[in-house]
């Protein structure tokens, strides 16, 4: 005797999705990504079920699959401003024969020649210093320690001086003599003592955002560990309690002594993006490699220090 | 109703409707029960495999905590109550993680170096 199914089940098993089309909704459509083996005889039995659970799990699936570390993009355009350095390297030794060659013969053909390498090194210079500001630009979205003030104002100068390379591409290929190159990279070598001064003061900030990343860090820890101190102070006998305040004035103390040691690190960082030239600007570098050195060593005896009060705190005597 | 919906044709007590209309291929190849099970927890593996290269690769390598200036000797002193709160337990681990990177902290940072660029063409005589 054959079985005969009712027709409810008949209605589903004609409505199953191959029959239908895309489900509707988000997870219909994730769905319809699924393997059709979904749809076997052997899974109709639990169509629904399956569905359900297949779909929770792939958008559970899909932001870990999706997510990148977010210290990739600054790597990719690391990568990027080294190839495009490789590059002109390249360029400007082909340029520099050139212009050898059209000084020493001074014939039509050298002069072509040398015009033709000189406007290819002259774009592929806008191109190289765009890499790197684009760099600079990744690993500013990257930094967790500077103001938004701060971010504001640095984006605002390389979006300025991204305009002002774009321009510069554009107009590379157009001078027709060597007297037009000439003037054309000029315009370039007037800019760049202010270009160069952006440049540097990005990358110290960049220095200085991630020290106080780190001292954000250490006044949260400082601040748990000096509630525990005052929440628990009548579990310590008093000789103890005199160790843990004291321990408590050094450290606040030295902390003090690291914010003037940042302020100034700021100061000089500002200072370095007004001087007017390239020696000036190298010789605030130098101060600011001197305020991040001692800074980073004031936060490793500080992280001690607070090391010190937890172990004061951990024991009894 | 019923008389619209044709009804199967079974010759087996398992119960399974035939419709004219379905696949050969579905029904003659059908894949193990536990094929799409297994598919979910590899996609589920797989991601959890990305997340931690992605860790691995965005964390630093950071050595271990260096030690204070002044040693503790404090193995036969007996514990405060603090020792075993989660509070305080939390901020030694926190304390750790801190005092092994501010020891990797780089004070000047070698790829953000500037480009040295010979600006001047040098065609002028």
């Amino acid at each position: 005797m054959g079985v005969r199914f009712s027709p409810l089940a008949l209605r589903l098993w004609q409505t199953r999705p191959d029959r239908i089309g895309i489900p509707k909704g988000l997870g219909g459509r994730v769905l319809s990504l699924a393997p059709r083996f979904l749809t076997l005889p052997r899974l109709r039995c639990y169509d629904q079920s399956m569905r359900k659970i297949f779909s929770f799990l792939v958008f559970l699936a899909l932001p870990a699959l999706l997510a990148l570390p977010v210290g990739a993009s600054s790597q990719q355009a690391y990568q990027d401003y080294l190839y495009q350095f490789d590059v002109y390297r390249t360029m400007y030794r082909d340029f520099q024969t050139a212009r050898g060659e059209f000084l020493k013969f001074q014939t039509l053909t050298s002069q072509t020649t040398a015009l033709t390498k000189t406007k290819a090194m002259l774009t592929q210079r806008a191109m190289l210093l765009h890499t790197y500001l684009l760099l600079l630009g990744e690993r500013l979205n990257e930094d967790q320690g500077l103001t938004p003030e701060e971010h504001l104002l640095y984006r605002s100068q390389l979006t300025a001086e991204l305009a002002f390379l774009d321009r510069q591409k554009v107009s590379a290929a157009a001078p027709a003599t060597l007297a037009d190159a000439t003037n054309h990279s000029k315009e370039l070598e007037e800019r760049y003592p202010k270009l160069y001064a952006i440049m540097r003061e990005i990358a110290s900030e960049l220095v200085r955002g991630n020290s106080l990343a780190s001292v954000r860090t250490f006044d949260q820890l400082f601040g748990n560990a000096k509630t525990i101190a005052m929440d628990n102070r009548n579990l310590f006998p008093p000789e103890k309690q005199v160790t843990i305040d004291r321990w408590i004035v050094q450290i606040a103390t030295k902390r003090t002594s690291l914010q003037q040691t940042l302020d100034t690190f700021a100061q000089t960082d500002q200072t370095m993006g007004k001087a007017a030239t390239q020696s000036e600007i190298d010789r605030w570098v130098s101060e600011s490699a001197k305020s991040a050195a001692s800074a980073k060593q004031q936060l490793v005896e500080l992280t001690a220090n607070l090391g010190e009060l937890a172990a004061a705190l951990q024991y009894q005597y | 109703m019923e008389e619209q919906l044709p009804q199967p044709d079974i010759a087996t007590p398992q119960p399974t409707p035939v419709e004219e209309n379905v696949s050969e291929q579905r029904l003659t190849n059908p894949l193990p029960g536990w094929l799409p099970t297994a598919g979910v927890i590899l996609l589920i593996l797989i991601s959890i495999f990305a997340i931690t290269n992605v860790r691995r690769s965005a964390a630093p390598a950071t050595p271990g905590p260096a030690p204070s200036a002044v040693p503790s000797v404090r193995s036969n002193q007996p514990l405060s109550p603090l020792a075993t709160q989660s509070a305080f337990l939390s901020l030694q681990a926190s304390l750790a993680t801190l005092s092994a990177h501010v020891t990797t902290l780089s004070t000047q940072d070698s790829t953000l170096t500037p480009p040295t660029l010979d600006l001047p063409l040098g065609f002028t005589q």
